[in-house]
This record gives C-alpha cells, structure tokens and sequence, in this order.
C-alpha cells in the first residue's frame, strides 16, 4: 500500500470488515444449510418410524433456526443503532 | 422569492432522484429471489417496497451536508445540488434503460462534483475524499462479497450436496424471503438517507430550520420513504433481469449465499464505518456465488459491461451535473435556469415515458 492511500485508508477497519463479513455471511449461509441437512434428516427418520433420530435431528433443526433468527436479528440492530 | 423556489425545485428533484434510486436498485433485493422463484415478481417487488418505506425510518443519522469530505462545504448551493440531482437521474436513467446495475449514490456523488467543479473549478473537489469515499469502497465491495459468497456457497454444497435436490431448493427459496427482506431493510435505510440529507440541507441553507442542532422534519422523512417505496413497487425490470438471469444462471442455494454474504457485507461495513454500495456488493456476491460453481458459470462479457458501467457512473454523472450548473447559470444566479431547467427535464422524460403511461403499461417493463 503505497504511503498516500495508507494515510487515507483506515486498515484496521478496513481488514475488521473483511474479517467480519467472512465470519458473518459464511455463518449464516452455514447455520441455514444445518437448518436444510436437519429438517430434511428429521422427516426422513421420521418416514422410516425412526422416532429417536427425528427427534434428535428435529431439535438439532430447531436450535440452527434460532442461530440463523439470532443472525438476522443482531443484523437489523446493526442497522437500528449505526 | 428565488430562494423560495429553488427551494421547492431542489425538493421535489431529490424525491425524483429517490424514486429512481428505488426502481434502479430494487434488482439488488429481489432478482435473485425471483430467478429462483423463492418468490412471484410483483409479490417480492410489493415487500422490498414495504420493507425499504420501513426501513427509511429505521435510523435517522442524516448526513449534514451532501459529498462531505469529497467536495468543499462552502460550494454546496441549492443550484449545484439541483444540478448533481439532475446529472445522478440521468446516469440512473440511462443505466436502466441498458439493464446495467451501477450505484445510485455514486452517482449523486459524481453529479454534486461536476457541479461543483463548473461552480468553483478543481479547488472545489477534494480528491482524497474521492479516494477514500468513491474509489475504495467501489473496489473493496465486489471483491470482499464475491469473496464471502463463494466461500458461503462452498459450505453450502458441502453441507447440503448429499440430499435431494427437491426439499434443498425448498428450504433455501425459504430463506431467501430473509435473506432479501434483511437486504431490503438495509437499502432503505441507507438510501432513503440520502434524500433527507439532500432536503434537509436545502432547509438549513434557506433558512427554513437552524443550522446547528436540527432535526430532520417528519414530512421530510414520510416524503423520502414513500418515494424510495415507490420507485421499488414500480421495479426496475430490466436491471432485474440482468442481476437475476444474465450473469450466471443461480440455483436457490446461490441465490441465498449471494443475498447473505451481500447482506454481511453491507452490515459490516456499516458498522465499521465504510458504507457501500448495496449495487456493487450484490453484484459482487452474484458473481462470486456463480464462480465457485464454475469459473464459466459467470457471463463475464455481461459483468465486464456491468464494471465498465460502474467506471463510467463517477465522470458521466459529473459530466451532466457539469453541463446543468452551466445551463441554469446562463439565466442569472436566480430561480429562472433551474426552472427552465427543470421544465425541460419533465417535458423529455413526459416525451419517453408518456405513451408507457397513457397506454398503461408498466414503466419500467423491458418493452
């Protein structure tokens, strides 16, 4: 980075974003493809009168819903108090 | 009496520029949600209209003064902010009729510094601000949200590559109504601001509302929110169609890692202090989505257009901002060059969109 634009360019926030942006939209992306694998893992189990694992994947599904709904709410807080 | 109506032009010029923010940027919400039909057109269309009038009074942190820190405060009349409104129409008008995606506040931006460069020449613009407010974030935004929304898309294939495809594309159509809610909501928020801002410095300079410790007047705010709300429920089809089919062809899982890394993005950079353009990160994010897939899986002459567009928004922007000071300045310093101005402006656009309107078609279809 050349002298002048390291003057301009604040780096440390600059890479806080970076890093923050990969953490977030990959987590999200993450915890909603859970959401996927464990409801859809649920209602097989749950065809197949495998009671155990429907509920065990059907709980697992219920606590990625509430990460992904944790996300998108510290999301729109972010946007209410900037 | 002049800074009367000037007053008036300047006010009803922003709500134009926000309209046309709305209908430009409403692809940056829904083009992925219709493409992979997590939602009908007009149903998703009618929600980012909802959620950008909600989102407009979400947060009320107005910018004070319009291209602060790009061009010198003192410059800033109500004239050369009518002739930046003016010079970001035009571009957003343009980059619609072409289908291209670019920056609405970019646009302002560069509308506001042709006008001030024809009002008080280069000492008026200052080119670190550029840098720093224009020229990074337009780099940093489609690099960092392709970047996240392949990163996002490859865990996504790994997690879910294994099931049917059926409950898969169901379960993400599903959280793409978020994801696009959630980007719809920051859109308003942001860019609804900006018309306040552009309103709110015209009242303090006419001396309508103090300049120290104001508030931002409620009809201000509801006036902002209606016109963003509008221009998005009118949808900007053709941008739609590009963001939505014409760089990659998107599975929902696409869809929503590109409007989830796109919204991650934005919020982070927010809070970080480095707003974005939600254009250039969703953009971005569409092509960094379709990439990880397969590097040919992105149309790249159609994205090469796209960041051509984006180069141009700046200078084009500024060029017509530049020629409309100079055209209201050849009637005197008063209100008769933005009216005559402004007359001419709605007698062309009345030309282009009147028979759309007279045979009831939608303004901003394709055809």
């Amino acid at each position: 980075m050349t002298p002048l634009v390291a003057e301009i360019v604040d780096v440390s926030a600059l890479a806080s974003v970076i890093a923050v942006s990969l953490v977030a939209g990959a987590g999200l992306t993450t915890v909603f493809s859970v959401v996927i694998v464990c409801a859809t893992r649920a209602a097989e189990a749950r065809r197949s009168g495998s009671v155990a694992a429907s509920v065990a994947f059907g709980l697992l599904a219920a606590i990625a819903v509430l990460g992904f709904a944790a996300l998108v709410a510290f999301g729109i807080s972010v946007m209410v108090t900037k | 009496m002049d800074s009367e109506i000037i007053l008036v032009i300047v006010v009803a010029t922003a709500l134009a520029f926000d309209f046309t923010n709305g209908f430009h940027d409403t692809a940056n919400a829904v083009a992925t949600s219709i493409s992979t039909r997590a939602m009908a057109p007009r149903v998703a269309v009618g929600l980012a209209s909802i959620l950008n009038f909600v989102g407009a009074f979400i947060s009320l942190e107005v910018a004070a003064t319009v291209a602060e820190g790009i061009v010198e405060a003192d410059v800033v009349s109500t004239t050369v902010v009518f002739a930046g409104l003016v010079g970001a129409i035009a571009w957003n008008l343009l980059t619609w009729y072409f289908g291209l995606p670019s920056s609405s506040s970019h646009a302002l931006i560069g509308g506001v510094v042709g006008a001030a460069f024809a009002a008080e020449g280069a000492a008026a613009i200052q080119g670190a601000g550029i840098l720093e407010k224009v020229i990074i974030p337009a780099l940093l935004a489609p690099v960092v949200a392709g970047s996240v929304a392949a990163l996002a898309i490859l865990i996504a294939y790994r997690l879910v590559g294994r099931l049917r495809p059926g409950p898969v594309n169901r379960g993400f159509r599903l959280g793409q109504i978020v994801s696009g809610s959630l980007f719809s909501l920051s859109h308003g928020t942001n860019d609804a601001q900006k018309t306040m801002g552009i309103i709110t410095l015209a009242l303090v300079a006419s001396g309508h509302i103090p300049a120290d410790d104001f508030e931002v007047p409620f009809w201000v705010v509801v006036s902002a929110a209606t016109a963003i709300a509008l221009g998005t429920y009118v949808g900007g089809w053709r941008i739609i169609k590009t963001m939505g089919t014409r760089i990659i062809k998107m599975d929902p899982a696409q869809g929503f890692s590109a409007q989830g890394a796109g919204a991650a993005v934005i919020l982070a950079a927010s809070q970080f202090g480095y707003p974005l353009s939600t254009t250039h990160t969703i953009s971005g994010a569409v092509m960094g989505a379709g990439a990880a897939k397969r590097l040919s899986a992105v149309r790249w002459g159609v994205a090469g257009n796209i960041v051509a567009a984006w180069l141009l928004t700046l200078p084009a922007a500024a060029a017509v901002g530049a020629f409309t000071f100079g055209a209201t300045r050849i009637f005197g310093t008063g209100a008769l060059g933005p009216t005559l101005v402004l007359l001419s402006l709605v007698g062309l656009l009345v030309a282009i969109f009147g028979r759309r309107l007279v045979e009831g078609r939608a303004l901003t279809a394709e055809s």
